[in-house]
């Protein structure tokens, strides 16, 4: 039974036990249109959690990537008239030159970089306010074969843009496995002061790891913009939020240096199957914010227990206390 | 062995200081192909700087290097490595997340293509075969494996590296005896085929087994290199120390009195085994240990730091609560210092006189409100006792002198009127002018009535402090000593491999 | 062996330091009023000025809460706008209950206590405070969407309007609201035995644990402060348009870290004051004033108080590196 000790394992099997009790309690969940539907909702937080996980394995955290999302939509939108693949590239160039900026800096001045990337938060959501001149943008009538093209309906239960999430997953996932770009990440988030000990370059991967988070921000609030026909300047606020409870739900530690790309996917789907069923039961809207607050909380907490924390010795502390009472 | 072997690092005029502390103020070294050369040296002789020196981490102020006969300038890692200069260094620099075959390659190593669990094992065997992993599986991540492992991977990791200048620094302080072997054997196979090896220890047992020279240094000055073969222990000893070794501590005066601390059958995380001991006032307790030899364990688990499982700690006859935490220590007078000053044992950014009396707010602060009038006169009483300057009681902590930095971080508990302190290598980080002062403080502190257990490390300043020697080695104490009965050898023997006694 | 060597600092006084650092800060106000002036001398009249103020209040006396967070070395709490919408929200729930203004506040103050302590509690264990805040955040905007159905909630209570809208000697309640909390948080941060071992607490964890320093204690008022001076903002939000709105209270989190961080405030905490926090808010405040009257769009000016937090704090880092090494 060692298999079910595998974090992983336990994750899929956390997954399969919340689909099935979704799909039991609530009427229409296990159709293959909903799976296509909970795919095709997934694929914005996917593809920011994707980003937002190699940043949190570097040991860092990108507060700004909901601000780069908004700008990266409305960048994508007033481009589509040159096409998907040229809208997306405008929006995702800009965003990985920031992010190489950011990472640099905040490697250089080793600064926190929850304080920096605070700034840059509020900065991003002036600069969507500004070029977008505080409106929101619809794509043009002629192409919103766009936005039908990038939800269509494919493979059974797949569309463009979840193709692109499972993709995108995928490829982060392999080349944080197999590179040394990835393996470096994994180190200086696990081990800050062992790596650098071990003369593993400390910049590189900083920058690395914030040209990603940024770069796939863009990308997710480029292709969630195309697809819902517009873009507005307040938009993707509760990204950072549900990115982050997926990470964690897919056993991406705060602390650094653990996680997989496979978890982020378990932890995405996970979130997604939540609330879809919530909608689904007719929950109102305010029930997902409920029920991702508690959930991140919830997995915080089984983090904490697990860890060397020092909840972990308060428990060990109390139970030595009662023994000896006893 | 090869004493003819071409010089392939020579130091001529070293000097290196950092604001007015002056590190190293003039080193020679040289080093020779094939060759184990020992560095020696105190506490704060320099050891660490040259070292660091060497890995590119400082640049000297002035001095000149020549690698090969040629001149050559370092102050970065990257030219240390162009130097083919590799070091590993005593800080743990293996990655636990990661496998033992990504840990060798992941510091400038060069690896092309992915990184596979197929290619990196097949360039990894060999490193691993070379310093004796040769039975590891390189795809396992290394926080599964024993700290002896994980030090000859960092070892494996150097020879990767290519490098031809090997630095070890203390690479087998935290192993047991079949380890250090392992290490030892390596070292002198490594030197055989070519390397050159600076070895930097403590122990002195092992200079004379591996080295073929000895450098040693004191008060960041060197003296010439010369072959182990013309040195005895007791020759060594005082060119590291300089003087005789008495000079350093106060003479003891042995009236104890009635029993302070007392703990039976404790145990705790890092201590499986139960520990008893009975502290009597106006006595020195010195427990000699290294690192994982449950010395400072033992100090953690009286003064709350860690979980006590099992047994009973009192003080006074005032038993502890089972699994008192460290306030619940304090509350019955015991002051804890740890071995880590900067982490866990002063505030380096606050001033002086916050760190003096942050122990005891109850004092100055009754009923919640601090009182200026207070503070002053408690940092006053407290510099006074511990001779700080009460001029500066107004700078930061962090930006005194390593001896200042420990008269404050001990010094802070006196304001709890203590009846235990425990401090963990007491002059770790201490110069040797100021570690004289800080032995005086602790012997005042005990003829005042205090009961003192300290653990360290270094032999000499356990012999010279302690009133009662407790050599521990693996968790278990080996046995109470009268510090004038037992020699310095005995004591290395029983905190290193105290088994043969028995064979 | 370790010989580290100590650096040896500059050995400057702290007092000194401490007044250089404030003088540089109100410089910098003076300077940027001096320069408003002279570009447009409405922005130098006392009725501007009293608008800056008010415009400082709200999220100022949220960041005096803060400020202590950050002290505590916890960096900072992203649950403080949900905190004062929740607050708010339920205020005003439990006087369409019926119950009388005295009685809903106290109430609703004694379950924002309860859910200060619990945030300090999670995080006291060894929680990301970010982590934590960003979840309790998400969880206080779904309870007062349960309470609520999303639904602004009217209030019918003279108290309360003149608590939103009155003045005294001419001087709007918010303003003196805000006054007042700056006195009390310096006055608790300088004065009481809670403050200091704020400090230390911040300046160095372990230390404080191992000084016998109630680390838990003290992580869980820090997060009670910060969530009773966010309620502080709720009611007066409250009063202000007597109803409880559901949203709006998005950039209130933002605002206030950035008026401790451009304050000057370490976001590895142990050094900082409310006072100069209280000065920050002012700054952002005169800040957005002047750029208001510059008639620039609210996009632009977000921009350019985002790019000054950046340089601010960068300049802050540097700056204390440089001392410190």
């Amino acid at each position: 039974m060692d298999i079910l000790k595998k974090p992983l394992v336990q994750r899929s099997l956390l997954l399969a036990a919340v689909y099935a009790a979704m799909a039991v309690t609530v009427a229409n969940f296990g159709t293959s249109g909903n799976a296509y539907a909970i795919l095709e909702s997934s694929a914005l937080v996917g593809i920011v959690a994707a980003g937002l996980a190699v940043n949190m394995m570097a040991g860092e955290l990108d507060l700004s990537v909901g601000s780069v999302a908004a700008c990266a939509g409305l960048v994508a939108v007033m481009m589509s008239g040159h096409g998907v693949a040229v809208a997306v590239a405008c929006a995702v160039v800009p965003a990985v030159i920031y992010g190489i900026a950011q990472g640099y800096a905040i490697a250089r001045l080793q600064i926190s970089s929850l304080v920096f990337t605070l700034g840059t938060f509020i900065g991003m959501r002036g600069l969507a306010y500004v070029i977008s001149d505080e409106r929101t943008l619809t794509l043009a009538l002629s192409d919103l074969g766009i936005s039908m093209a990038l939800r269509e309906r494919m493979l059974l239960i797949f569309s463009p843009s979840s193709l692109v999430m499972v993709a995108v997953l995928l490829l982060a996932g392999v080349l944080l496995r197999y590179t040394r770009a990835g393996r470096e990440i994994f180190a200086i988030g696990g081990a800050r002061r062992e790596s650098r000990a071990a003369g593993v370059p400390q910049t590189r991967p900083l920058v690395v790891s914030f040209a990603v988070s940024a770069g796939l921000a863009a990308l997710a609030g480029a292709l969630a913009s195309l697809k819902g026909g517009s873009a507005t300047p307040g938009g993707y606020e509760t990204v950072l939020l549900a990115a982050v409870t997926a990470a964690l739900i897919g056993g991406v530690s705060l602390y650094g240096g653990r996680g997989s790309m496979i978890g982020v996917l378990i932890g995405v789907l996970t979130l997604q199957v939540l609330l879809s069923g919530l909608q689904l039961t007719g929950a109102p809207g305010w029930a997902a914010n409920l029920a991702t607050g508690l959930i991140l909380l919830a997995f915080l907490g089984v983090d904490l227990v697990n860890g060397e924390s020092p909840v972990a010795e308060a428990l060990r502390r109390r139970s030595i206390r009662s023994r000896a009472r006893a | 062995m090869d004493k003819t072997g071409q010089v392939v690092l020579e130091m001529k005029g070293i000097t290196k200081s950092f604001g007015a502390v002056r590190a190293l103020g003039g080193v020679d070294f040289e080093l020779r192909r094939g060759e184990v050369m020992a560095l020696l040296g105190e506490n704060g002789a320099g050891k660490s700087t040259l070292v660091k020196v060497l890995a590119g981490l400082h640049a000297p102020d002035s001095g000149d290097i020549r690698i090969d006969g040629k001149p050559f300038a370092l102050g970065s890692t990257k030219l240390s490595h162009a130097a083919g200069i590799a070091v590993a260094e005593q800080e743990i620099s293996v990655i636990g997340t990661l496998t033992a075959a990504e840990n060798i390659f992941l510091g400038g190593v060069p690896f092309r293509g992915p990184w596979t669990r197929r290619r990196l094992a097949a360039r990894a065997r060999p490193y691993l075969d070379a310093v004796g992993l040769g039975h590891l599986d390189p795809a396992v991540p290394v926080e599964r494996l024993a700290v002896a492992e994980r030090q000859l991977i960092e070892i494996a990791r150097l020879l990767a590296t290519d490098a031809r200048i090997l630095i070890l620094d203390e690479p087998t302080a935290a192993l047991n005896d079949s380890d250090i072997e392992k290490v030892k054997a390596m070292v002198r196979r490594l030197a055989d085929a070519g390397h050159s090896i600076i070895y930097v220890t403590h122990r002195l047992g092992e200079v004379f087994e591996i080295a073929d020279r000895i450098t040693t240094l004191r008060g960041g000055r060197s003296s010439p290199a010369v072959n182990v073969s013309d040195m005895t222990l007791d020759k060594v000893i005082e060119k590291m120390i300089g003087r005789p070794l008495e000079e350093m501590f106060p003479p003891r005066v042995s009236k104890p009195g009635a029993v302070v601390l007392e703990m039976r059958g404790v145990t705790s995380r890092a201590l499986p085994l139960p520990q008893d001991l009975q502290v009597r006032a106006g006595e020195i307790v010195g427990i000699a240990g290294q690192v994982g030899s449950g010395a400072e364990a033992l100090l953690r688990a009286i003064g709350g730091a860690d979980v006590v499982e099992s047994g009973f700690i009192s003080v006074d006859g005032t038993r502890f609560p089972p699994a008192h935490s460290l306030a619940e220590a304090k509350l019955r007078g015991v002051g804890y210092c740890s071995s880590d000053r900067k982490l866990d044992g002063i505030f380096a950014e606050l001033p002086v006189s916050a760190n003096l009396v942050s122990p005891s707010m109850d004092r100055v602060a009754p009923g919640g409100i601090v009182s200026r009038r207070r503070i002053r006169s408690l940092t006053a009483e407290l510099s006074g006792q511990m001779a700080i300057d009460p001029g500066r009681a107004g700078y930061k902590v962090g930006a005194l002198s390593g001896g200042n930095q420990q008269k404050v971080a001990l010094g802070k508990w006196l304001g709890i009127g203590p009846r235990v302190l425990l401090v963990s290598e007491p002059t770790r980080g201490v110069d040797v002018g100021a570690r004289a002062e800080i032995y005086g403080h602790l012997r005042r502190l005990a003829e005042e009535g205090m009961a003192i257990v300290f653990s360290s490390s270094d032999i000499d300043e356990v012999r010279g402090l302690a009133d009662r020697v407790i050599p521990m080695y693996r968790g278990r104490q080996v046995r109470i000593a009268d510090p004038d009965r037992i020699t310095s050898q005995e004591l290395v023997r029983d905190i290193t491999h105290p088994e043969d006694e028995a064979a | 062996m370790s010989d580290t060597a100590i650096p040896a600092g500059p050995l400057r006084s702290p007092a000194a330091a401490a007044l250089a650092r404030a003088v540089l800060a109100a410089g910098l106000v003076l300077t940027l009023a001096a320069l408003g002036g002279y570009f447009n001398p409405a922005f130098l009249s006392p009725e501007n000025g009293l608008a800056i103020l008010r415009a400082a209040a709200m999220s100022g006396i949220v960041a005096m809460g803060a400020t202590f967070i950050t002290l505590s070395g916890r960096f900072f709490s992203l649950a403080l706008g949900q905190t004062a919408m929740f607050a708010g929200v339920l205020m005003a729930v439990l006087m369409a209950w019926g119950l009388p203004f005295g009685l809903a506040l106290a109430a609703m103050l004694a379950v924002i206590v309860c859910l200060g302590a619990v945030q300090g509690a999670i995080i006291s264990m060894g929680a990301n405070p970010i982590i934590t805040t960003l979840g309790a955040g998400a969880l206080l905007a779904g309870l007062a969407g349960l309470f609520t159905g999303g639904r602004n909630v009217a209030i019918d209570s003279a108290a309360l309007a003149w608590i939103g809208n009155g003045r005294i000697l001419g001087v709007p309640t918010q303003t003196w609201a805000f006054v007042a909390a700056v006195a009390v948080a310096w006055w608790v941060l300088n004065k009481t035995r809670f403050g200091r071992e704020t400090i230390f607490l911040g300046a160095n964890r372990a230390t404080a644990g191992a000084s016998g320093i109630g680390v838990t204690k003290v992580t869980v008022l820090v997060f009670v402060i910060a969530s009773l001076a966010a309620a502080m903002m709720g009611v007066f939000e409250a009063a202000q348009f007597s109803k409880a709105r559901v949203a709006g209270f998005g950039a209130v989190d933002f605002d206030v870290i950035a008026a401790v961080l451009i304050g000057g405030t370490a976001i590895q905490g142990g050094r900082g004051s409310p006072l100069r926090t209280a000065l920050g808010a002012v700054f952002i405040a005169t800040l957005q004033n002047y750029m208001l009257l510059l008639a620039w769009s609210s996009g632009v000016r977000t921009l350019v108080t985002g790019v000054f937090i950046v340089l601010i704090v960068a300049g802050f880092h540097v700056a204390a590196r440089r001392k410190g090494a």
